[in-house]
């Protein structure tokens, strides 16, 4: 924290800001389990179709989670405030983040559906080649090392990846997001099918997120509570 | 440039202190903060941070509210609209001069 008066004059105080709230709001490993439990829904949702052969029971569990991830998404911001305030403020102290800026969020979720998008677009792509070289007869095509859903796999590895070591900027997520590179070029590599690659990856990510968030939050719920000023 | 450095002389020594400016800038980049965070975030001792906080809350810079959260104390220290306007004059005189 001592670079703050050296920052505070060559950096965009904004910037700085913005740093410091992201500080504030993953220092006590809650976001990070909301943010595990999260990408392990979407990784049993991945996951389901090849429990749950049929198709309505496949499409049932698909859509139970799928209802689970917008209520998390909406519900956790609030559960999160009210278990930081019955357990944590004493413990790490209370601070109240400036409010949202609606603007920028609204360019960031603009990003977010276009990328979205972007990937759905991409999954498409994939599908209608393999659908394409498995009709023509001629087993499945290869660009270069993988086939292309295989390339989505290391696509989807590589990414989360780079998302870890250079986002979350934190030891063990470095070494996370190497491991989920390498799984990905490993997962490619074998016979298994994408679908279960995704899962297998995804799970991963998550569990990584999850256990290291609850290792964080009960660190900090065996601290003692410090009496004020 | 010699009359930008010639305002250096001219700085606000009470954000100048290094850990009054830790204290300024935490409290720039959030609405408000009580001081077992700011204790937390700084690396401050408990009279330090005390002492250093009183200084800002005399010059106008912070303001400090006094509460109880159950049996415990809690302080709660927001930046006031001079203290902003301070810092804003502070970084734009350092950037200038260096």
């Amino acid at each position: 924290m001592n670079e703050i008066p050296n920052n505070i004059v060559n950096e965009n105080p904004n910037v700085i800001a913005n740093r410091l709230m992201e500080r504030a709001e993953f220092r006590d490993g809650l976001q990070e389990i909301v943010i595990g439990s999260m990408i392990l829904m979407f990784a049993g949702m991945t996951g389901l179709p090849m429990v749950f052969k049929g198709p309505f029971s496949s499409m049932a569990s698909s859509s139970g989670i799928c209802l689970l991830l917008v209520i998390m998404g909406f519900g956790s911001q609030r559960a999160i405030k009210k278990v930081r305030k019955r357990f944590l403020d004493g413990k790490m102290g209370y601070v109240k983040l400036k409010p949202v800026n609606r603007k920028r969020v609204a360019i960031r979720l603009s990003i977010i559906v276009g990328l979205a998008f972007v990937v759905a677009a991409l999954f498409s792509f994939v599908a209608v080649k393999i659908v394409a070289a498995t009709t023509r007869g001629g087993g499945m095509v290869h660009w270069g090392l993988f086939t292309p859903a295989n390339w989505l796999l290391v696509g989807t590895g590589l990414l989360g990846g780079a998302i870890m070591v250079f986002r979350v900027r934190s030891p063990r997520y470095v070494i996370g997001g190497v491991i989920m590179a390498a799984l990905s070029i490993l997962l490619a590599f074998s016979k298994v099918s994408p679908n279960v690659g995704l899962t297998i990856l995804c799970g991963f990510a998550g569990l990584l997120a999850l256990i290291s968030g609850s290792v964080v939050f009960f660190l900090v719920l065996r601290q003692p509570v410090e009496p004020g000023e | 440039m010699s009359g930008k450095i010639q305002q250096l002389a001219e700085i606000d020594r009470i954000i100048h202190e290094p850990a009054r400016l830790m204290i300024v800038a935490l409290l720039a980049a959030v609405e408000e903060a009580d001081f077992q965070y700011l204790r937390q975030a700084t690396g401050l001792t408990q009279g330090n941070l005390s002492a250093h906080l009183s200084k800002l809350e005399e010059a106008g810079y912070v303001a400090i509210e006094k509460t109880f959260r159950g049996k415990y104390p809690l302080t709660i220290c927001r930046m006031t609209e001079r203290g902003r306007e301070v810092l804003d004059s502070y970084r734009k005189v350092i950037r200038a001069a260096l």
